[in-house]
């Protein structure tokens, strides 16, 4: 008996010495500052990051005012906010400015037990910059450091991407791996290195196809033949790097994977953010999110001694991120049926960076979880895309320098890394969205990266099979399923070439699951030419089953001696003004005197000047002015008087019908600005006047007729205010298909009968002493009853899409419980002609001629505003427009007179808001009800009468697109 | 860890141990006093030896029914005459002085880790570390028995315990823990730490126990006893010796007193008057020492981006189970 109570006795007291208690880890690291956002010293940081500074203890929430971003002018006026656990503190959405300084200051308040806080600021970095400018471009940033010093901000290893950065954009067209233009070197053997060139904007990455050999030199040579989007070309610079030795005598395969619910690692996130979600935050579409899905990635480790403590690491290129689909909506609110279905974020050159050890710590700090957890440093270049059709035509898009740093800690037998990165988006094709994610991935040697066994598929392009009117200074998008092997396209995978073979000088584009076929020079009008896709292979190597040639013609372009005018300019309205007074710029200079008087014109900080043709100009007669009184093409800053203080410094772009000049700086609000554009005094096309393609001058009164004997005539001069940047999309949207290529006002031979852009108009009887009326020009609408004359439309519309608002007033007086305003600006569409026979005593055969169809100003002025409300779960867009009809070139015989001068029409247009295959924008309207438009004729003698005329109701049709998306060389 | 330790074995130390651990004595001693009552006056002694140790013990049988002591009682030289109200009293304390020589017969059970965390948990985890052990050293002590005759059970029965010098155990790594490194890699990365070697630790021990011992032949010449009674091992001043684990920083080590039960048989004899001879051998079953090293400390030179890790907490878990042989000369007092 005793024995077994001393047992019982031993064996309790043994259970109770085995008791489980924890001990917490030594903490021999200082308090304070265990990761920022931007990192210190960081370039290019996108406008819209998220600004934060994480801390080891929780922060004081009441000294948040001691948490201030200083900017060039001083404190930046955004509200800090406590996240993250209670020991993060961020900038959500700090209004920066592009191309600036900023630094992060913080001052011990808010961090009472931070030993770490600098006396300074504790963060500097300069945000990007991707304006066009007056200047040369130069080379700012190798692999995020000063050129001059290439590795001192972020180190070159043996397998690094070099990623360029410029001061500007640069014209893709002319970024290729030759002499003058892009050239990575090896010095031991003066051989250039075989590699694969991808740019976008002011951003250039260098993926060599082999790796790099430690010790070595290399030499990067960038020449003039890179040149801005103005033309202007590089000031050459040579980089030496030297990629320092990460692999010493191993490397060591990892993989990782993003971090699930339930996975190890550490419970709250260190950047203050929901981990694993890229969160998207633009007016436009609202806030949205996706968050990533399940997937691994292999990626190979340095040498851990072989940099002496930091650790490089390399992705190789090919693997992919996959995310959960957006329901895009605009304002967040109204779905426009796009659903992208699973987005991919494919890495299209290797991806890399290095673990070091915390920078907020003393250099011989060891990391520690809590306050000194291991930095983390992630270079990549990206493609981001979706697996629907639809939504992968508007989403794909190649997006370079993307700059990722973050946090490691090491727990639980695993690596977790939670890296922070901003980039902008491009969305729907007319804006960039500020698009921040936090990326967590943890160590896992068990996980195994899916391998791609899938070939690629052709899913769209543009233009499409057999379309007939691609504009000859666009390039070809060819948009797959998933992103493919660059460098065999441009070994001859793919490749442009005519009808008869003969191959075509590209440059082959990345623009994420798609490719752009960009001619060097403009294509030839009249032309059939088509794209062979002959090798096409992923990265896995999978290949594009055998594939027909896409065929395609552009239009045709007849000659003609009609003068070029405007079709729409943003800011003001297209056409010379007069009657000026000090309320009003005026109005259409040919126009009735009792015209309605524009309202003054603003252009807010953020837009840019864009202008329209109404055919293509010549480009040898668009000058910018770089003096007062300069060039054909003036944008200059004036005073009251009108007078000119100074040319504004900037970049003008030509297209091939289409201006678009971006000044240097933004402008700046109340300030006096002026555009002018030079048409002469005559039809004759002399130096500094604008001109067209067959050297006719311009015309900017075409109220007063449209016909070369018009040529020349009043500048289109448009004097406008700055104005504060605003949060709105803004977009020209050309009306596509159009008829009128040359823009004659007449229907060619040859020409597309773009039934998307007319006016199908309709004699429903006359009055008076004409007997009757009819339509000599083909009816263009066989299967309805009677006679139909097309007028065909040609055009474009400055559109600002706002944000989201509720109680909208619809055209038909009721209101939408919420909508999306689109706010449009008084332009012009020009229709060409019609022809008719009218008995007034006598038969009267008549063209038209164009007609012109201003859009008035609304009461109070400003643009007329539409709505885009959900109708039966799509977008609709509804508008009213009132217009003034004018047909100045319809000249009646015998003295006869007719009123189609500023004949005021009222009409609702409505359609849907949809996206076609290739991922632009559609807006698709016609009209409501009928519009009626009578003519009335007043011959001698005190004859005359009317010609009764209608657009039946949804016989005015007007489809708007927005720009391609990546065709056009921006 | 591993190892850990253990050593139990211990002595009580002598200055302060002995002061608790026979502060409970004296109340034992008073009910024995008080059971004897009934028995004085003592019977008369057999032999001419000056004192008899052996108390007239509150026996089922009562004393006049056995008036003269048997052939087995225990006889024990005292060193002192002990009177009580005039009369000579039999001794009933005693003491062996001598040499205890502490085996453990140890097994361990893997090393196991806890609170491993950080960088640390990249290369090793919570758990037990498969192949592991831990063995504790064994020490030769001076150490003595101190008893006492409890006055019922006709002399056999006495409780005693042992006291004697702290001595220093050591822990030592066995198997895996001594020849490999426990954590060789991170991430697959080699990390540099290498084998712990055998040495671990070392620790100041005591083992206060205490017995009760029956007296097979309390009147006879050479007396056999066997006993059993409870131990604690009690350690002090514990810290880490491995050259590796201490190279970044002491770590802190705690060893929880084990308890244990005491199995004890034994012989002694009166070799001089009274003097006494012994031969003890104890048995501590049951005596799993528990060890802890907390903050653990290593470098990894493989791995400069870490440079040390903390590793967390190593516990170790011994059977120590430490026979105890024990030889001695003694004699009865008091």
């Amino acid at each position: 008996m005793v024995v077994r109570i001393a047992c019982r006795v031993v064996i309790a007291a043994a259970l109770l010495c085995g008791c489980d208690s924890s001990t917490p880890p030594l903490a021999t690291a200082e308090p304070g500052v265990v990761f920022t956002f931007p990192v210190d010293g960081q370039r290019d940081v996108p406008l819209g990051s998220r600004i934060v500074v994480t801390f080891s203890d929780e922060v004081a929430s009441s000294a948040l005012g001691s948490f201030t971003l200083m900017g060039p002018a001083g404190p930046v006026d955004a509200m800090p906010e406590v996240v993250g656990n209670g020991k993060s503190v961020q900038f959500a959405a700090a209004p920066l400015e592009e191309g600036a300084t900023y630094q992060l200051i913080v001052g011990q308040a808010l961090a009472p037990t931070a030993k770490n806080l600098p006396s300074g600021p504790l963060v500097t970095f300069t945000t990007r910059t991707a304006r066009p400018r007056a200047a040369a471009p130069t080379l700012v940033a190798v692999n995020g450091g000063e050129p001059q010093s290439p590795a001192a901000f972020r180190p070159m290893y043996e397998s690094s991407t070099i990623r360029l950065v410029f001061s500007e954009p640069i014209d893709p067209r002319t970024v290729t791996a030759v002499t003058g233009a892009v050239e990575l070197i090896d010095t031991s053997t003066r051989m250039a290195v075989p590699a694969t060139i991808l740019a976008s904007g002011i951003h250039v990455s260098i993926d060599p196809k082999l790796d790099l050999r430690a010790g070595t030199a290399y030499e990067l040579r960038v020449g003039n033949r890179l040149v801005d989007l103005g033309g202007q070309p590089l000031t050459p610079a040579v980089v030496m790097l030297t990629p320092s030795n990460s692999r010493g005598t191993q490397t060591i395969p990892q993989v990782l994977r993003t971090r699930q619910a339930n996975d190890p690692g550490p419970e709250h996130s260190r950047a203050g953010a929901e981990r694993n979600v890229i969160a998207i935050d633009k007016p436009l579409i609202g806030k949205e999110s996706s968050t990533l899905l399940p997937v691994a990635l292999d990626a190979e480790l340095g040498d851990p001694k072989a940099l002496g403590g930091p650790i490089a690491f390399t992705l190789r290129k090919g693997q992919r991120l996959r995310a959960t689909g957006l329901d895009v909506k605009l304002g967040g609110e109204i779905s426009v049926g796009l659903e992208t279905g699973e987005i991919l974020i494919e890495l299209l050159t290797d991806a890399g960076g290095r673990l070091y050890r915390n920078p907020h710590q003393a250099a011989d700090q060891r990391p520690e979880n809590a306050r000194a957890p291991l930095y983390v440093d992630l270079s990549m270049d990206v493609a981001v895309y979706a697996v629907d059709p639809k939504g992968n035509a508007v989403l794909t898009q190649t997006v370079l320098g993307v700059q990722a740093s973050g946090t490691a800690v090491s727990s639980e037998g695993v690596l977790a890394i939670e890296a922070v990165a901003s980039m902008e988006l491009g969305l729907l094709g007319v804006t960039a969205a500020p698009t921040n994610f936090v990326l967590e991935l943890i160590t896992d040697p068990a996980a195994k990266p899916a391998p791609d066994i899938t070939p690629p598929a052709l899913v769209a392009t543009m233009p499409s099979l057999g379309a007939n009117e691609h504009p000859v200074d666009e390039g070809v998008e060819v948009i797959f399923n998933e992103p493919v092997d660059l460098d065999k396209l441009r070994a001859g995978g793919l490749r442009l070439e005519t009808n008869a073979g003969t191959a075509v000088a590209t440059v082959i584009e990345s623009h994420g699951a798609a490719v752009v076929v960009r001619p060097i020079a403009p294509l030839a009008y009249s032309t059939s030419y088509r794209v062979v896709l002959s090798d096409v292979v992923d990265a896995a190597g999978n290949k594009l089953p055998a594939t027909n040639p896409i065929a395609f013609t552009t239009p045709r372009l007849v000659n003609t001696d009609a003068p070029i005018t405007v079709t729409a300019i943003h800011p003001g309205v297209p056409c010379a003004l007069t009657g000026a007074n000090g309320s009003s710029p005026g109005r259409c200079q040919g126009g009735q005197s009792n015209d309605d008087l524009y309202d003054s014109f603003t252009l807010p900080a953020n837009e840019m000047v864009q202008i329209a043709f109404s055919q293509p100009p010549q480009p040898s007669s668009i000058v910018r002015g770089i003096a007062c009184n300069q060039g054909s093409v003036r944008i200059e800053e004036i005073d009251g008087a009108g007078t000119c203080i100074a040319a504004i410094a900037g970049t003008l772009m030509t297209h091939n019908r289409t201006l678009t000049f971006v000044p240097d700086k933004p402008w700046v609000p109340a300030k006096r600005y002026r555009v002018r554009l030079v048409s002469g005094t005559n039809s004759g096309c002399t130096a500094g006047e604008l001109c067209n393609f067959t050297g006719v001058a311009a015309s900017f009164d075409p109220l007063g007729g449209t016909t070369n004997g018009e040529a020349g005539g009043p500048d289109l001069s448009i004097a406008f205010l700055g104005a504060e940047p605003v949060k709105s999309t803004f977009l020209l949207a050309d009306t596509a298909p159009f008829t009128d290529v040359n823009g004659s006002g007449f229907v060619e031979s040859g020409e597309p009968l773009a039934d998307e852009n007319r006016a199908a108009l309709e004699i429903t009887g006359t009055t008076g002493d004409i007997s009757q009326a009819r339509f000599t020009s083909p009816d263009c609408l066989p299967g309805r009853t009677g006679t139909q004359a097309c007028m065909y439309l040609t055009g474009s519309m400055p559109v600002e899409m706002g944000e989201v608002t509720t109680s909208c007033p619809l055209p038909d007086g009721s209101s939408a419980a919420s909508c999306v305003p689109v706010k449009m600006s008084a332009q012009a569409m020009y229709a060409t002609s019609v022809s008719m026979n009218a008995q007034l005593v006598i038969g009267i055969d008549t063209d038209t001629g164009t007609s012109v169809m201003r859009i008035r100003e609304p009461a109070g002025g400003g643009g007329v505003t539409g709505y885009i409300v959900n109708q039966g779960g799509s977008p609709m867009l509804l508008v009213k427009l009132d217009l003034y009809m004018d047909a100045p070139d319809m000249s009646l015989p015998l003295g006869t007179s007719h009123d189609l001068h500023s004949k005021p029409l009222s009409m609702t247009l409505k359609g849907p808001v949809s996206f076609l295959p290739d991922g632009r924008i559609a807006i698709s309207v016609a009209n409501t009800a009928d519009l009626p438009v009578v003519v009335k004729a007043d011959a001698a003698l005190g004859l005359g009468g009317n010609i009764n005329m209608k657009v039946p109701a949804g016989e005015m049709k007007l489809q708007l697109l927005s720009p391609p998306l990546r065709g056009v060389a921006r | 860890m591993r190892a850990a330790l253990l050593a139990l074995i211990a002595f009580v130390p002598l200055a302060a141990q002995a002061d608790s651990r026979v502060a409970g004595l004296p109340k034992k001693a008073k009910k024995a006093k008080k059971a004897k009552k009934p028995a004085e006056p003592p019977a008369p002694a057999p032999e001419a030896e000056p004192e008899i140790d052996m108390a007239p013990e509150p026996d089922p049988t009562p004393p006049a029914a056995n008036p003269m002591p048997s052939a087995d009682a225990e006889v024990a030289v005292s060193v002192e005459p002990a009177r009580v109200g005039g009369k000579k009293k039999a001794h009933r304390f005693y003491f062996r002085g001598g040499v205890a020589h502490v085996a453990p017969l140890s097994s361990s059970r893997p090393m196991e880790l806890a609170d491993v965390d950080g960088a640390a948990s990249l290369a090793v985890q919570n758990g037990p570390i498969d192949g592991s052990g831990s063995e504790v050293s064994s020490a030769t002590i001076a150490a003595i028995t101190i008893g006492y005759k409890l006055p019922f059970g006709g002399g056999r029965l006495s409780l005693e315990t042992v006291l004697g010098l702290p001595f220093t155990v050591k822990f030592r790594a066995t198997g895996t823990l001594a020849n490999e490194s426990i954590a060789p890699t991170a991430l697959g990365i080699p990390t540099g730490v290498g084998p712990l070697g055998p040495e671990l630790g070392e620790a100041k021990a005591a083992p206060p126990l205490i017995t009760l011992v029956y007296n097979l032949r309390p009147h006879a010449k050479v007396q056999p006893f066997i006993g059993a009674g409870a131990a604690v091992l009690l350690t002090f001043n514990p810290k880490v010796t491995n050259p590796m684990l201490t190279k970044i920083s002491q770590p802190e080590m705690s060893i929880a007193p084990a308890p244990g039960l005491v199995l004890q048989a034994g012989i002694e004899g009166k070799i001089y008057k009274g003097l006494y001879a012994r031969l003890d051998v104890k048995f501590i079953a049951f005596m799993l020492a528990r060890a802890e090293v907390h903050h653990i400390q290593v470098e990894t030179p493989e791995l400069p981006l870490f440079g040390n890790v903390e590793v967390g907490t190593a516990k170790m878990s011994v059977w120590v189970n430490p026979l105890i042989i024990q030889g001695g000369l003694g004699i009865d007092f008091w």
